[in-house]
This record gives C-alpha cells, structure tokens and sequence, in this order.
C-alpha cells in the first residue's frame, strides 16, 4: 500500500514518527515535495477564503498527492498532550479535506485524544494501523521504532542544529530567536527562505524546537493561566525563555495571517519581549507577503539591532 | 463593589438579576453601539476574533460608569473563548485601570463567587440560590422564547418595526418583574400586545430561513446588524439555532430535552464531520442539515472574522448544501462591516430563493431577461 503523508503542518513535528511506523507496516511512504509556488497556488484555489495560510498551503500538498497513492494520512490531532487541546483546524483537518477536494483517495484519520492518556495514544495507533495491519506485535514494533526515530530527531534539534545542519555554523554576529508554528519555521516556502537569509548574514539562528519541554514549561509558568493549546505553549514558552536570555539579540516572531491563536500569541508574546526590553520583529505571512517586503522590514530589524549593539558599547 | 459582566444578547436580564440579589451594585455595561466596537478595537489584539473586541468595549464603558469588578467566563477548549479574560485582564491593567476581574472557570466557579461575596462582607443564602437561579433562567429563557417567536412571525406584522419595539419593551418589563407573579403578569401582557401588532396568519410566509453559527454573532443583535429582523422584515419566517437560555440548557443544567436533542443533532453531522471541533462548529453543520430536513428554504451562517470552529463548518457546509439542496449564505462579520453591504446581500439571497421556490412550483421566472 502507498501512503500518502503531506509536507506540511503537523509534518514538521512527528514526521520521523510517522513515516518510520508505516515503513515498519511493510507499506511504501510516498511524501510531498517540499512546497513549490504550485503547490501553494493549488492551495489557495482550493481552500476557503477565511483559512490560514498553513492550511491553504496543506490543501495544495494533498491535492499533489491525490493521484499518486492509495491514502493520504491525515490524522484528527484533539490533543497531543494531557490537559492541553489543538487547533480546531487540525481538529477538523480532516473533515474539512474530504469536503473539498475532489477526486481524492480515502484518508488515514485516526482520532488522537491524548488527555486520556495511554488509552488515547493506544487507539490512536490502532486506528493508524487498522486500514494495513490488526497483528498487535506488528503495530506495538512499528511504533517503538518510530517513537526511537522521533525521539533521536527531537534530540537532535536540543543539540541546536537545525534540520539540514551537520554542525553549528560559525555565527560571528549572534544569536536570533525565530519563534511561531514549526510549519512555518521549517517550511522555507512559507517563511520566503527567512532562516536562510538569517544564517547568510552570519546570525545563528534558535528555535522554539530547540528548547527542552522542562524549559518550556518552566517559562511558561509566568502565565496565571496556561494556555491550553499545545502549539501555543511552545511558541509562548520559546518566547519567554529567549527573552530572559542575554545572549539572545533578537526575537523573530513568525505567524501566519488568519490564525486564530496567533492573534492571542502574539499579544502576550509582546508583553513579554516589552517586559524585557528584548527587540521583537512580528512577520506575518500569507500568500500575498512578498519577498522584498519581508527583506526590507529584516534589514531594518537587524539594522536596529546594531545599532543598538552600538549605543550600548559606548 | 460595583460589578459588571459583558454583554451578550438578552442574558444580562438574569445576571442582573442573579448578581443583584446576591447582594452585588450592578452596572450593566451601555447597550452596544458603534462606540462601543471601535472603543474595543482600539484596544485588542488585531487578528483577535469580534465577542473580544465587544467585550473590551463593554468592559470600558461599564469602568467609566463605575463598575471595580468584572465578571467573566473561562473555560478550557479548542476556541478561544477560554483565554479571553486572561489576555483582557492584561489589557485592562495596561490601560491602568483599576478593576478586578473575577474569572469563573469549570473547576473553581462556585469557590470565585463565594470569595467574591465574602469580600462585600455578605453572605451566600444557600437554600435560596437554586430558586433564584431558577427565576433567572426563567426571565431569560421567556424573552427568548418571545424572541423566537418574533422571528418566526414577523414578516406579518402590521406595521414595519412594532415587533422589535414590542421586544425592547418586554425586556423592560421583564428586567423589572422581581417576582413569579410579577413575571406572569408581563407574559400575558405582552401577549396581549403581540395579538394586536401580527396580522392573523393566512398565507404563511413566502419563505423559511435558518440562521445558525457562532452563538455570540447570533445572540448579540447589536454586532450582527439584526440579521434575523432584516430577513422577518424582507417577508422570510425566521428559526435561529442558538439562543442564551438554551445555551445554559445543555451545558450548566441537566434537561433531558436538550440532551435528546443534542444527540439528534450530533447524528446529523455524522456523514459530515468525525468529532467536535470546540465552539459550535459542530452545532452549525448538525443545524444545517435539521434545517434542511424541515424544509426550509435557505440558511444564513454567521461567524465573526478568524473564528476558527466556524471555519471548519464553513469549509464542509457546501457538501451539505449539495445533498440536501439548500442554498447557504455565508456571512463574516468583523469591526468593518458595513450595515448597507449586508443588507444587499440578504436582499439578493432572499430574492434568489424566492425566484427558485417560484420555478421549483412551475412558476415562470420574475427575472426579466436581457432585452425585454
């Protein structure tokens, strides 16, 4: 059987996961690209106006998918963490794909509950796995090997290299945070190439990936309230602990246009970096962001940061 | 203390009166108006979804009016109703104000309220809570019924504008009523009133419109421009899906009615959608198609801008459409909207369904085409 799993969203955290466990199954894991401009057109056309920009480019990875495997894996993400939910649009994922694109092959969506714990996680890979195997062992291996593949890559990331890194290049300039969804920080089509402009000019570049979840959590206590939603706990959690650290620069937030907890993020986010006096630039992304926009208000930022550096020495 | 809470339809009848007898100073916040959205705007997050922006505009001129405490629900969920008070609490403190904010989440409600009270150096009287609380739905739960009915009746009222007059002045009367008897006595009154103000009903209405979507866009007539009077005026019969006491119905009170029918409603969306999806995404495709199943004869979804569980309903809706052969007008309502845009497009989705009711019985077309 060919699997179909789309470059985008969720893709960025659990890929080595994902596509590990179906290997494991005896099945042939077929990948999108990473995103081309037709891709993300593709998208665009056949989204709904009022969507985020990550979910109009995931329409464009799936529909590239559609002719050329068997089912496409697009899991219902509830919750991924106990006493946290997710985004009602990957809640909704996969329904809202099923109704709007056509011709399109069944879909692997498991319902993925984790506030109840152990049973959640269990049913959630039974129903991954229900539609190629029922054989317990062969499910229970498939997993243990992919959860070992997925917990490497996480630790890979804690070393700080980013994805397409072997060592850690010479940053001569310092250290930059970017924070926001990791499909938008890994996605160089949607960032319009932003890491990479970053590590030309001789910056280093953090990620929210790149922090341990004790720190995470630990930043994230100066909330009265946590934030319930997983992927807003990273982000916040990444922007608070970058912002108390001296040897970060700058913080880059990157959020996408029309997403729903970005627009409470990127507030509390603010408060923070004020609280701190830690320079903050907000890029917000979607389909019509253009590449010299985003070049100039960076010049500027970075500009700004030497400046500062400047005033400071003397 | 001074306390008030933010708008939200007709429900601030019963908090009202809830709080009131608690032993609190009331301010209700001013009916919501064009100040009161670019007042809230001005102050909110950019991208945040409209019920915020409303809010922080009620908050602010309840402030100036001399309210110190603000009470306010909580919650844990998908939607972002549940971080709402935390990032206004910020809000409030940046502008300096010097307000409390009494947040009422799931597992500490009754622990904040019996706090709060303490702190006016008054006492809960338990045994009389229930009663009290009884009374208030009561209040609310009849001007909703009132408001249903209105809705679904109005395209026969006599003179353009006395239903809705007849409505404020319910919730007047009501707002004072301080006793069951008292209550009673106004229902029949403005029974009395509607009798005179409807036409008897002879024809039915030329057609039958569903609303459903974001409960706070419904409810609040002030920020959906009275999207359901403007379709009863343009001579639709109008049902609305959610309303303020139903909402306690099915979430803070046990009613096996409403139970029953939330389980009806959840097997409709079952073709279309696998699980909730916080807010009432939910809801509003499970509506959409009981709507349909009655056969009416179109539907209005309203949602406000970025509002995330009613983006997922929006993306699946057309499939419903499809298969039962309903129109669907979409609707998304943000601090921009202007009154005349929306009212052009009811006026030419009623105008479509009432062209197509009229083929669909082998009518010839009101259309005049090109030339003649």
């Amino acid at each position: 059987m060919r699997v179909g799993i789309p470059r985008a969203l969720t893709y960025h955290d659990y890929f080595p996961l994902w596509e590990t466990f179906f290997h494991n199954l005896g099945c042939e894991v077929v990948t999108s690209p990473p995103t081309t401009p037709e891709i993300a057109n593709a998208g665009v056309t056949l989204a709904g106006d009022d969507v985020c920009y990550p979910v109009k480019v995931m329409y464009g990875h799936v529909a590239e998918l559609a002719n050329r495997v068997d089912v496409i894996y697009v899991p219902r993400l509830f919750s991924t963490a106990g006493g946290t939910c997710e985004c009602p649009k990957l809640i909704g994922l996969a329904d809202m794909l099923r109704h709007s694109i056509p011709r399109l092959p069944p879909l692997i969506s498991p319902y993925v509950n984790l506030r109840r714990g152990k049973r959640g996680l269990w049913r959630a890979i039974y129903a991954t796995a229900a539609p190629i195997t029922r054989n317990p062992r062969r499910i229970f291996r498939a997993y243990q090997a992919g959860k070992k593949e997925l917990i490497a890559y996480q630790r890979r990331y804690q070393t700080g290299l980013l994805p397409n890194e072997s060592k850690s290049p010479a940053a001569d300039k310092g250290q930059l945070a970017i924070i926001g969804h990791s499909y938008n920080i890994y996605d160089g089509y949607v960032n319009l190439r932003l890491v990479e402009r970053l590590l030309a000019r001789g910056y280093r570049v953090l990620t929210p990936q790149m922090l341990s979840k004790r720190a995470l959590a630990e930043a994230n206590k100066i909330l009265r309230k946590p934030l319930f939603w997983s992927a807003g706990r990273t982000v916040f959690g990444a922007g608070a602990y970058y912002a108390r650290r001296p040897d970060v620069a700058g913080i880059i937030h990157l959020a996408s246009f029309g997403c729903g907890l970005e627009s409470l993020l990127i507030d509390l986010v603010q408060r923070v970096a004020n609280a701190h006096g830690k320079p903050l630039l907000l890029l917000t992304m979607d389909e019509h962001t253009g590449a010299a926009g985003v070049e100039t208000r960076l010049e500027a930022f970075l500009d700004m940061l030497a400046w500062k550096e400047d005033v400071a020495c003397v | 203390m001074r306390v008030t809470f933010p708008h939200m339809g007709m429900t601030w009848v019963g908090v009202k009166h809830l709080l009131a007898e608690v032993g609190f100073d009331v301010v209700v916040p001013p009916p919501i108006t064009r100040a009161t959205l670019e007042l809230g705007s001005k102050h909110s997050p950019e991208f945040i979804c409209l019920p915020f922006k409303v809010m922080i505009g009620n908050y602010l001129q309840a402030v100036e009016a001399g309210a110190e405490a603000i009470f306010m629900l909580g919650g844990v969920g998908p939607c972002r109703l549940g971080y709402y008070a935390e990032v206004q609490r910020e809000i409030l403190q940046d502008l300096g104000l010097q307000v409390r904010m009494i947040v009422l989440e799931r597992d500490n409600f009754v622990g904040e309220i019996y706090q709060a009270v303490k702190s006016i150096g008054k006492k809960i009287a338990w045994h009389k809570l229930l009663p009290l609380v009884r009374f208030c739905l009561a209040k609310v739960a009849y001007l909703d019924r009132l408001e249903a009915q209105l809705l679904r009746e109005r395209y026969g009222e006599r003179q353009a504008g006395s239903c809705s007059q007849l409505l404020a002045r319910a919730m007047q009367l009501v707002d004072q009523a301080s006793t069951w008897t008292e209550l009673k006595h106004v229902q029949k009154d403005i029974d009395l009133h509607l009798q005179h103000i409807l036409l008897p009903a002879a024809a039915g209405p030329a057609l039958r419109i569903g609303i459903i979507g974001e409960i706070y866009m419904l409810i609040e007539s002030a920020v959906n421009f009275g999207i359901g009077e403007r379709l009863g005026e343009l001579g639709a019969s109008v049902s609305r899906n959610m309303y303020g006491s139903t909402w306690v119905r099915e979430h803070l009170i046990p009613d096996w009615r409403a139970f029953f029918n939330a389980r009806r409603i959840a097997r409709h969306c079952r073709p279309y959608i696998g699980q909730r999806v916080g807010g009432h995404g939910f809801e509003s495709i499970g509506y959409a198609v009981e709507y349909a199943r009655r056969g009416y004869d179109g539907l209005v979804q309203v949602l406000p801008l970025t509002c995330m569980p009613e983006i997922i309903a929006k993306s699946i809706l057309p499939t419903v459409s499809r298969d039962w052969q309903i129109p669907i007008l979409t609707v998304t309502l943000d601090e921009h909207a202007g009154e005349a845009g929306l009212i052009t497009r009811l006026e030419a989705f009623v105008d479509m369904l009432l062209e197509r009711k009229n083929l669909r019985a082998g009518g010839k077309s009101y259309a005049p085409s090109f030339g003649s």
